[in-house]
Protein backbone atom coordinates (compact mmCIF):
# COMPACT_ATOMS: atom_id res chain seq x y z
CA UNK A 1 0.00 0.00 0.00
CA UNK A 2 1.11 3.91 -0.61
CA UNK A 3 2.33 4.84 2.60
CA UNK A 4 1.02 7.71 4.20
CA UNK A 5 3.88 10.43 3.06
CA UNK A 6 3.20 9.37 -0.80
CA UNK A 7 -0.11 10.62 -1.56
CA UNK A 8 -1.04 14.63 -0.80
CA UNK A 9 -4.24 15.47 -0.67
CA UNK A 10 -5.11 18.64 0.96
CA UNK A 11 -5.98 19.07 4.63
CA UNK A 12 -9.55 19.93 4.42
CA UNK A 13 -10.67 20.21 7.61
CA UNK A 14 -7.53 22.75 8.35
CA UNK A 15 -8.11 25.04 5.11
CA UNK A 16 -11.15 25.40 6.15
CA UNK A 17 -10.93 27.31 9.38
CA UNK A 18 -10.18 30.51 7.98
CA UNK A 19 -13.38 29.85 6.00
CA UNK A 20 -15.15 29.51 9.26
CA UNK A 21 -14.09 32.69 10.81
CA UNK A 22 -14.32 34.54 7.99
CA UNK A 23 -17.95 33.38 7.95
CA UNK A 24 -18.75 34.06 11.37
CA UNK A 25 -18.09 37.36 11.32
CA UNK A 26 -20.16 38.19 8.01
CA UNK A 27 -22.48 36.15 9.37
CA UNK A 28 -22.29 38.28 12.92
CA UNK A 29 -22.05 41.76 10.58
CA UNK A 30 -25.44 40.88 9.15
CA UNK A 31 -27.21 39.98 11.92
CA UNK A 32 -25.94 42.74 13.94
CA UNK A 33 -26.82 45.43 11.01
CA UNK A 34 -30.09 43.82 10.92
CA UNK A 35 -29.51 42.76 6.97
CA UNK A 36 -30.17 38.98 8.17
CA UNK A 37 -32.41 36.67 10.43
CA UNK A 38 -30.46 35.65 13.43
CA UNK A 39 -28.94 36.33 16.87
CA UNK A 40 -25.69 36.21 18.91
CA UNK A 41 -25.47 35.86 22.49
CA UNK A 42 -21.63 36.07 23.42
CA UNK A 43 -21.53 33.34 26.12
CA UNK A 44 -23.13 31.33 24.18
CA UNK A 45 -21.22 31.93 21.02
CA UNK A 46 -17.90 31.88 22.77
CA UNK A 47 -19.23 28.33 24.26
CA UNK A 48 -19.42 27.15 21.10
CA UNK A 49 -16.15 28.41 19.79
CA UNK A 50 -14.46 27.20 22.98
CA UNK A 51 -16.32 23.85 22.83
CA UNK A 52 -14.91 23.64 18.89
CA UNK A 53 -11.08 24.35 19.92
CA UNK A 54 -11.56 21.38 22.39
CA UNK A 55 -12.89 19.47 19.67
CA UNK A 56 -9.96 20.11 17.43
CA UNK A 57 -7.56 19.25 20.27
CA UNK A 58 -9.72 15.94 21.50
CA UNK A 59 -9.66 14.88 17.68
CA UNK A 60 -5.96 14.47 17.62
CA UNK A 61 -6.13 11.01 19.83
CA UNK A 62 -9.28 10.15 17.65
CA UNK A 63 -7.45 10.58 14.15
CA UNK A 64 -4.59 8.64 15.21
CA UNK A 65 -7.23 5.83 16.48
CA UNK A 66 -9.09 6.25 13.09
CA UNK A 67 -6.53 6.31 10.74
CA UNK A 68 -4.90 3.53 12.20
CA UNK A 69 -7.72 1.69 12.16
CA UNK A 70 -8.49 2.22 8.32
CA UNK A 71 -4.72 1.62 7.58
CA UNK A 72 -5.33 -1.76 8.95
CA UNK A 73 -8.91 -2.40 7.18
CA UNK A 74 -7.05 -1.01 3.82
CA UNK A 75 -4.91 -3.39 4.03
CA UNK A 76 -7.44 -6.15 3.46
CA UNK A 77 -9.18 -3.96 1.53
CA UNK A 78 -11.25 -6.42 -1.43
CA UNK A 79 -11.29 -3.53 -4.33
CA UNK A 80 -8.53 -1.12 -5.33
CA UNK A 81 -10.43 1.79 -7.37
CA UNK A 82 -6.81 4.50 -6.20
CA UNK A 83 -7.51 7.59 -5.80
CA UNK A 84 -9.54 9.30 -8.71
CA UNK A 85 -12.34 11.72 -9.63
CA UNK A 86 -14.42 9.35 -9.58
CA UNK A 87 -13.54 7.29 -6.67
CA UNK A 88 -13.70 10.31 -4.98
CA UNK A 89 -17.31 11.20 -5.83
CA UNK A 90 -18.07 7.72 -5.27
CA UNK A 91 -16.15 7.89 -1.73
CA UNK A 92 -18.18 11.23 -0.96
CA UNK A 93 -21.78 9.53 -1.81
CA UNK A 94 -20.78 6.32 0.53
CA UNK A 95 -19.24 8.44 3.36
CA UNK A 96 -22.46 10.97 3.41
CA UNK A 97 -24.53 7.92 3.85
CA UNK A 98 -22.43 6.19 6.53
CA UNK A 99 -23.03 10.25 7.95
CA UNK A 100 -26.58 9.59 8.02
CA UNK A 101 -26.49 6.59 9.73
CA UNK A 102 -24.30 7.43 12.56
CA UNK A 103 -26.23 10.75 12.67
CA UNK A 104 -29.50 8.70 13.39
CA UNK A 105 -27.63 6.77 16.04
CA UNK A 106 -26.22 9.57 17.37
CA UNK A 107 -30.34 10.67 18.42
CA UNK A 108 -31.59 7.47 19.03
CA UNK A 109 -28.63 5.76 21.27
CA UNK A 110 -27.90 7.58 24.40
CA UNK A 111 -24.34 6.35 24.97
CA UNK A 112 -23.83 8.43 21.54
CA UNK A 113 -26.46 11.04 22.39
CA UNK A 114 -24.28 11.58 24.94
CA UNK A 115 -21.60 12.81 22.82
CA UNK A 116 -23.78 14.49 20.76
CA UNK A 117 -26.00 16.43 22.61
CA UNK A 118 -23.66 19.29 23.32
CA UNK A 119 -23.96 20.51 19.52
CA UNK A 120 -27.92 20.58 19.82
CA UNK A 121 -27.02 22.30 23.53
CA UNK A 122 -27.09 25.89 22.19
CA UNK A 123 -30.70 27.93 22.11
CA UNK A 124 -29.27 29.77 19.21
CA UNK A 125 -28.55 28.76 15.80
CA UNK A 126 -25.46 30.69 13.57
CA UNK A 127 -22.28 29.51 12.78
CA UNK A 128 -20.67 29.34 16.08
CA UNK A 129 -23.39 26.58 16.59
CA UNK A 130 -21.74 24.43 13.92
CA UNK A 131 -18.45 24.52 15.77
CA UNK A 132 -20.07 23.66 19.00
CA UNK A 133 -18.50 20.08 19.03
CA UNK A 134 -18.06 16.92 21.02
CA UNK A 135 -14.75 15.90 23.15
CA UNK A 136 -15.55 12.34 23.60
CA UNK A 137 -16.45 11.03 20.32
CA UNK A 138 -13.83 8.67 21.13
CA UNK A 139 -15.68 6.90 23.64
CA UNK A 140 -17.87 6.13 20.80
CA UNK A 141 -16.53 3.60 18.70
CA UNK A 142 -17.89 5.61 15.61
CA UNK A 143 -13.98 5.08 14.50
CA UNK A 144 -15.35 1.23 13.74
CA UNK A 145 -18.06 2.55 10.87
CA UNK A 146 -15.63 3.95 8.78
CA UNK A 147 -13.90 0.65 8.05
CA UNK A 148 -16.24 -0.52 5.71
CA UNK A 149 -14.89 2.35 3.12
CA UNK A 150 -11.64 1.00 3.78
CA UNK A 151 -12.41 -2.88 3.48
CA UNK A 152 -14.17 -1.35 -0.10
CA UNK A 153 -10.80 0.18 -1.28
CA UNK A 154 -10.95 3.55 -0.44
CA UNK A 155 -7.69 4.85 0.80
CA UNK A 156 -7.45 6.32 4.18
CA UNK A 157 -6.30 9.82 3.29
CA UNK A 158 -9.28 9.50 0.45
CA UNK A 159 -11.87 9.04 3.23
CA UNK A 160 -10.51 11.94 5.25
CA UNK A 161 -10.20 14.12 2.41
CA UNK A 162 -13.88 14.14 1.18
CA UNK A 163 -14.52 13.96 5.27
CA UNK A 164 -13.05 17.28 5.30
CA UNK A 165 -15.33 18.68 2.52
CA UNK A 166 -18.11 17.28 4.08
CA UNK A 167 -17.57 18.66 6.95
CA UNK A 168 -16.91 22.17 5.74
CA UNK A 169 -20.22 22.15 3.69
CA UNK A 170 -22.13 21.34 7.30
CA UNK A 171 -20.54 24.49 8.92
CA UNK A 172 -22.69 26.53 6.50
CA UNK A 173 -26.04 24.96 7.03
CA UNK A 174 -26.01 26.42 10.55
CA UNK A 175 -27.86 29.58 9.75
CA UNK A 176 -30.98 31.45 9.96
CA UNK A 177 -29.58 34.15 7.84
CA UNK A 178 -31.09 31.94 4.67
CA UNK A 179 -34.49 31.36 4.02
CA UNK A 180 -35.49 28.34 1.98
CA UNK A 181 -33.19 27.66 -1.49
CA UNK A 182 -33.87 26.71 -5.35
CA UNK A 183 -36.42 23.71 -4.91
CA UNK A 184 -34.70 21.14 -6.84
CA UNK A 185 -31.20 22.31 -4.01
CA UNK A 186 -33.72 21.78 -1.75
CA UNK A 187 -34.95 18.41 -2.66
CA UNK A 188 -31.10 16.74 -3.13
CA UNK A 189 -29.10 18.69 -0.29
CA UNK A 190 -28.79 19.41 2.72
CA UNK A 191 -29.44 23.39 3.78
CA UNK A 192 -29.99 25.61 6.07
CA UNK A 193 -34.21 25.55 5.81
CA UNK A 194 -33.48 21.27 6.87
CA UNK A 195 -31.21 21.89 8.88
CA UNK A 196 -33.07 24.19 11.22
CA UNK A 197 -35.65 21.75 11.41
CA UNK A 198 -33.03 18.91 12.49
CA UNK A 199 -31.91 21.75 15.56
CA UNK A 200 -34.86 22.88 16.29
CA UNK A 201 -36.67 20.68 19.27
CA UNK A 202 -40.56 21.33 18.01
CA UNK A 203 -42.32 18.27 18.50
CA UNK A 204 -42.76 17.50 15.02
CA UNK A 205 -39.11 18.54 13.75
CA UNK A 206 -37.55 15.82 16.64
CA UNK A 207 -35.36 13.15 14.93
CA UNK A 208 -35.56 14.49 11.60
CA UNK A 209 -32.95 15.36 8.71
CA UNK A 210 -29.83 13.58 9.98
CA UNK A 211 -28.17 14.48 6.50
CA UNK A 212 -24.48 15.40 6.28
CA UNK A 213 -24.73 16.84 2.99
CA UNK A 214 -27.61 14.77 1.05
CA UNK A 215 -30.85 15.17 2.05
CA UNK A 216 -32.36 12.27 -0.07
CA UNK A 217 -31.02 9.69 2.34
CA UNK A 218 -33.79 11.27 4.94
CA UNK A 219 -35.88 11.18 1.88
CA UNK A 220 -35.67 7.20 1.39
CA UNK A 221 -35.49 6.45 4.70
CA UNK A 222 -38.41 8.41 6.02
CA UNK A 223 -37.02 10.79 7.94
CA UNK A 224 -37.69 13.88 6.19
CA UNK A 225 -39.52 17.08 7.60
CA UNK A 226 -39.80 19.92 6.05
CA UNK A 227 -39.51 23.54 7.47
CA UNK A 228 -43.18 24.64 8.30
CA UNK A 229 -43.84 28.52 8.22
CA UNK A 230 -46.17 28.15 10.92
CA UNK A 231 -43.85 25.64 13.02
CA UNK A 232 -41.36 28.30 13.67
CA UNK A 233 -37.93 26.30 14.84
CA UNK A 234 -36.90 26.65 18.60
CA UNK A 235 -33.57 25.86 19.24
CA UNK A 236 -31.97 23.54 21.48
CA UNK A 237 -32.61 20.75 23.88
CA UNK A 238 -35.94 19.23 24.93
CA UNK A 239 -34.84 20.67 28.61
CA UNK A 240 -31.97 22.99 27.85
CA UNK A 241 -28.87 22.89 29.92
CA UNK A 242 -28.29 26.24 32.24
CA UNK A 243 -25.02 26.57 32.09
CA UNK A 244 -22.07 27.66 29.92
CA UNK A 245 -19.60 26.11 31.54
CA UNK A 246 -17.62 24.25 28.99
CA UNK A 247 -16.95 20.80 31.33
CA UNK A 248 -20.38 20.27 32.24
CA UNK A 249 -21.75 21.03 28.25
CA UNK A 250 -19.09 18.75 27.55
CA UNK A 251 -19.80 16.21 30.18
CA UNK A 252 -23.63 16.52 31.52
CA UNK A 253 -25.36 13.44 29.66
CA UNK A 254 -22.24 11.55 30.41
CA UNK A 255 -22.52 12.22 34.27
CA UNK A 256 -26.08 12.01 34.13
CA UNK A 257 -25.97 8.20 32.13
CA UNK A 258 -23.67 7.04 34.70
CA UNK A 259 -25.72 8.24 37.61
CA UNK A 260 -29.07 6.32 36.30
CA UNK A 261 -26.80 3.17 35.34
CA UNK A 262 -25.75 3.46 39.29
CA UNK A 263 -29.17 3.99 40.40
CA UNK A 264 -30.00 1.53 43.19
CA UNK A 265 -32.50 -1.87 42.54
CA UNK A 266 -32.82 -1.43 39.09
CA UNK A 267 -32.28 -5.19 36.91
CA UNK A 268 -29.31 -5.45 34.59
CA UNK A 269 -31.55 -4.80 32.02
CA UNK A 270 -33.07 -1.10 33.16
CA UNK A 271 -28.96 -0.59 33.64
CA UNK A 272 -28.13 -1.20 30.05
CA UNK A 273 -31.26 0.73 28.56
CA UNK A 274 -30.19 3.46 30.25
CA UNK A 275 -26.86 3.61 28.81
CA UNK A 276 -28.10 2.33 25.18
CA UNK A 277 -31.90 3.38 24.46
CA UNK A 278 -33.36 6.31 23.34
CA UNK A 279 -32.91 9.34 24.93
CA UNK A 280 -35.89 10.08 27.31
CA UNK A 281 -36.06 6.89 27.99
CA UNK A 282 -36.41 5.43 32.01
CA UNK A 283 -37.14 2.68 33.77
CA UNK A 284 -39.99 4.48 35.85
CA UNK A 285 -41.49 6.14 32.98
CA UNK A 286 -40.97 9.57 34.43
CA UNK A 287 -39.05 10.81 31.74
CA UNK A 288 -40.06 11.37 27.86
CA UNK A 289 -38.48 10.21 24.74
CA UNK A 290 -38.68 12.12 21.26
CA UNK A 291 -41.97 9.92 20.39
CA UNK A 292 -43.80 10.59 24.11
CA UNK A 293 -43.04 13.99 22.89
CA UNK A 294 -44.94 13.80 19.48
CA UNK A 295 -47.49 12.04 20.81
CA UNK A 296 -48.63 14.22 23.56
CA UNK A 297 -48.31 17.03 20.42
CA UNK A 298 -50.61 15.10 18.61
CA UNK A 299 -53.04 14.26 21.47
CA UNK A 300 -52.87 18.39 21.80
CA UNK A 301 -53.63 18.66 18.18
CA UNK A 302 -55.55 15.86 16.62
CA UNK A 303 -55.67 17.44 13.46
CA UNK A 304 -51.89 17.27 13.07
CA UNK A 305 -51.82 13.60 13.43
CA UNK A 306 -50.02 11.59 10.77
CA UNK A 307 -48.47 14.69 9.68
CA UNK A 308 -44.78 14.71 8.43
CA UNK A 309 -42.76 14.06 11.55
CA UNK A 310 -45.95 12.99 13.98
CA UNK A 311 -47.61 9.70 14.84
CA UNK A 312 -50.26 8.80 13.21
CA UNK A 313 -52.86 8.30 16.12
CA UNK A 314 -56.05 6.94 14.70
CA UNK A 315 -59.01 6.45 16.57
CA UNK A 316 -59.91 2.75 16.04
CA UNK A 317 -64.11 1.54 15.03
CA UNK A 318 -64.26 0.81 19.24
CA UNK A 319 -63.38 4.17 20.16
CA UNK A 320 -59.74 3.48 21.07
CA UNK A 321 -57.07 5.09 19.77
CA UNK A 322 -54.45 3.22 17.85
CA UNK A 323 -50.69 3.68 17.85
CA UNK A 324 -48.30 2.52 15.17
CA UNK A 325 -45.35 1.90 17.94
CA UNK A 326 -41.42 3.25 17.31
CA UNK A 327 -39.52 0.02 17.10
CA UNK A 328 -37.29 0.06 20.31
CA UNK B 1 -0.85 24.29 6.81
CA UNK B 2 1.59 25.27 9.11
CA UNK B 3 0.39 24.53 12.56
CA UNK B 4 2.19 27.85 14.16
CA UNK B 5 -0.38 29.80 11.41
CA UNK B 6 -3.14 27.30 12.74
CA UNK B 7 -2.92 28.64 16.53
CA UNK B 8 -2.62 32.12 15.92
CA UNK B 9 -5.60 31.72 13.40
CA UNK B 10 -7.85 29.98 16.17
CA UNK B 11 -7.01 32.36 18.48
CA UNK B 12 -6.83 35.42 16.68
CA UNK B 13 -10.42 34.33 15.43
CA UNK B 14 -11.74 33.77 19.31
CA UNK B 15 -10.07 36.79 20.57
CA UNK B 16 -11.78 39.22 17.81
CA UNK B 17 -15.02 37.88 17.83
CA UNK B 18 -15.05 37.93 21.47
CA UNK B 19 -14.39 41.58 21.53
CA UNK B 20 -17.05 42.41 18.65
CA UNK B 21 -19.89 40.42 20.76
CA UNK B 22 -18.67 42.12 23.32
CA UNK B 23 -18.65 46.13 21.99
CA UNK B 24 -21.47 45.04 19.32
CA UNK B 25 -25.61 45.76 20.25
CA UNK B 26 -26.88 42.04 21.60
CA UNK B 27 -30.27 41.05 22.45
CA UNK B 28 -31.37 42.05 26.31
CA UNK B 29 -30.44 39.78 28.81
CA UNK B 30 -32.93 37.00 29.57
CA UNK B 31 -34.85 39.45 32.15
CA UNK B 32 -38.17 38.45 32.70
CA UNK B 33 -40.72 41.48 31.75
CA UNK B 34 -43.51 40.17 34.03
CA UNK B 35 -45.40 37.38 35.63
CA UNK B 36 -46.58 36.48 32.41
CA UNK B 37 -44.12 35.90 30.55
CA UNK B 38 -42.38 33.77 32.88
CA UNK B 39 -46.12 31.40 32.45
CA UNK B 40 -45.55 32.12 29.01
CA UNK B 41 -42.14 30.34 29.35
CA UNK B 42 -43.15 27.54 31.12
CA UNK B 43 -46.67 26.92 29.54
CA UNK B 44 -44.20 26.59 25.83
CA UNK B 45 -42.19 24.55 27.29
CA UNK B 46 -44.69 22.37 28.90
CA UNK B 47 -47.54 22.60 26.45
CA UNK B 48 -49.77 19.92 28.76
CA UNK B 49 -49.55 23.08 31.38
CA UNK B 50 -52.33 25.24 31.28
CA UNK B 51 -51.48 28.80 32.51
CA UNK B 52 -55.35 29.02 34.39
CA UNK B 53 -53.84 26.14 36.70
CA UNK B 54 -51.57 28.52 38.21
CA UNK B 55 -52.15 29.88 41.61
CA UNK B 56 -48.93 32.15 42.29
CA UNK B 57 -45.65 33.47 40.32
CA UNK B 58 -42.54 34.50 42.73
CA UNK B 59 -40.37 36.70 40.85
CA UNK B 60 -36.53 37.11 42.12
CA UNK B 61 -35.55 40.64 42.77
CA UNK B 62 -33.23 41.04 39.41
CA UNK B 63 -36.10 39.27 37.79
CA UNK B 64 -34.06 36.69 36.06
CA UNK B 65 -35.96 33.68 37.44
CA UNK B 66 -38.97 33.00 38.35
CA UNK B 67 -40.72 30.22 40.50
CA UNK B 68 -44.57 28.99 39.61
CA UNK B 69 -46.87 27.33 41.98
CA UNK B 70 -49.30 25.06 40.31
CA UNK B 71 -52.93 24.25 41.72
CA UNK B 72 -51.45 21.12 41.01
CA UNK B 73 -48.67 19.45 39.86
CA UNK B 74 -44.65 20.43 40.49
CA UNK B 75 -43.66 24.20 40.85
CA UNK B 76 -42.24 25.86 37.72
CA UNK B 77 -38.98 27.32 37.38
CA UNK B 78 -38.03 30.01 34.65
CA UNK B 79 -34.60 31.24 35.05
CA UNK B 80 -32.58 33.52 32.35
CA UNK B 81 -29.67 31.87 30.25
CA UNK B 82 -28.13 34.40 28.41
CA UNK B 83 -30.74 35.68 26.81
CA UNK B 84 -32.79 32.73 26.67
CA UNK B 85 -34.63 31.23 29.68
CA UNK B 86 -33.99 27.65 30.95
CA UNK B 87 -37.35 26.01 31.96
CA UNK B 88 -38.18 22.97 34.63
CA UNK B 89 -40.87 21.55 36.54
CA UNK B 90 -39.50 20.87 39.93
CA UNK B 91 -40.14 18.11 42.01
CA UNK B 92 -38.85 17.98 45.87
CA UNK B 93 -36.41 14.80 44.50
CA UNK B 94 -34.85 17.35 42.16
CA UNK B 95 -33.59 19.76 44.50
CA UNK B 96 -30.23 18.53 46.43
CA UNK B 97 -30.40 21.64 48.60
CA UNK B 98 -32.41 24.68 49.30
CA UNK B 99 -30.34 26.78 51.86
CA UNK B 100 -32.24 30.40 52.67
CA UNK B 101 -29.49 32.88 53.08
CA UNK B 102 -28.94 36.30 54.76
CA UNK B 103 -32.42 38.10 54.92
CA UNK B 104 -33.89 36.86 51.63
CA UNK B 105 -31.56 35.00 49.83
CA UNK B 106 -31.68 30.98 48.95
CA UNK B 107 -29.35 28.95 47.60
CA UNK B 108 -30.14 25.97 45.68
CA UNK B 109 -28.57 22.98 44.51
CA UNK B 110 -30.19 20.71 41.97
CA UNK B 111 -30.31 17.05 41.24
CA UNK B 112 -29.65 17.48 37.43
CA UNK B 113 -26.42 17.61 36.31
CA UNK B 114 -27.16 20.18 33.84
CA UNK B 115 -28.24 22.92 36.18
CA UNK B 116 -25.62 24.33 38.37
CA UNK B 117 -26.16 25.26 41.71
CA UNK B 118 -28.02 29.21 41.63
CA UNK B 119 -28.76 32.18 44.42
CA UNK B 120 -31.50 33.98 44.06
CA UNK B 121 -32.55 37.15 45.58
CA UNK B 122 -36.46 37.88 46.46
CA UNK B 123 -38.13 41.30 47.35
CA UNK B 124 -38.16 39.69 51.03
CA UNK B 125 -37.94 36.88 53.19
CA UNK B 126 -41.73 36.12 52.67
CA UNK B 127 -41.70 35.44 48.96
CA UNK B 128 -37.87 33.45 49.77
CA UNK B 129 -39.94 31.25 52.35
CA UNK B 130 -42.65 30.78 49.94
CA UNK B 131 -40.37 29.40 47.34
CA UNK B 132 -38.85 27.04 49.91
CA UNK B 133 -42.16 25.56 50.17
CA UNK B 134 -42.48 25.69 46.58
CA UNK B 135 -39.39 23.31 46.52
CA UNK B 136 -40.79 21.07 48.98
CA UNK B 137 -37.93 22.28 51.28
CA UNK B 138 -40.26 23.40 53.89
CA UNK B 139 -44.03 23.04 55.07
CA UNK B 140 -46.38 25.96 54.87
CA UNK B 141 -49.49 27.18 53.33
CA UNK B 142 -48.77 28.85 49.46
CA UNK B 143 -50.85 32.26 49.49
CA UNK B 144 -52.39 33.05 46.00
CA UNK B 145 -52.28 36.29 44.46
Amino acid sequence: MDSLADIQLPNTGQLAIPLYIIGILIEFGLVCLGKAKGQYERRDAMTSLLMGVGNVATGIIYAVVLIAMMQWAYSYRIFDPGITWWSAVLCFVLDDFRRYVYHAGLHRIRWWWADHVNHHSSQHFNFTTALRQPWTTIFTGSFLLYLPLAWLGFHPLLILFVGGINLTYQFFVHTETVGKLWKPIEFVLNTPSHHRVHHSNNPRYLDANYAAVLIIWDRIFGTFVEEREEDVPKYGLVQNIGTFNLFFVAFHEWISIFKDVAKPGLTLRERLMYMFAAPGWSHDGSRKTSWDLKAQYVRKHPDQSGMPGLPDLVAKNDGSAGRVQPAE
Amino acid sequence: MNPILLVVLIVGGLILIDLLLRFARTPPSGQLESETQAVDQLCREYPELDASDVSRVVLTADRRAAFVAMTSGPAGFVSGMGDRFVVRQLRPADIREAVPEAESALRVRFNEVALRPMRFEFSDSAERDLVLVLLGAARGPIQTT
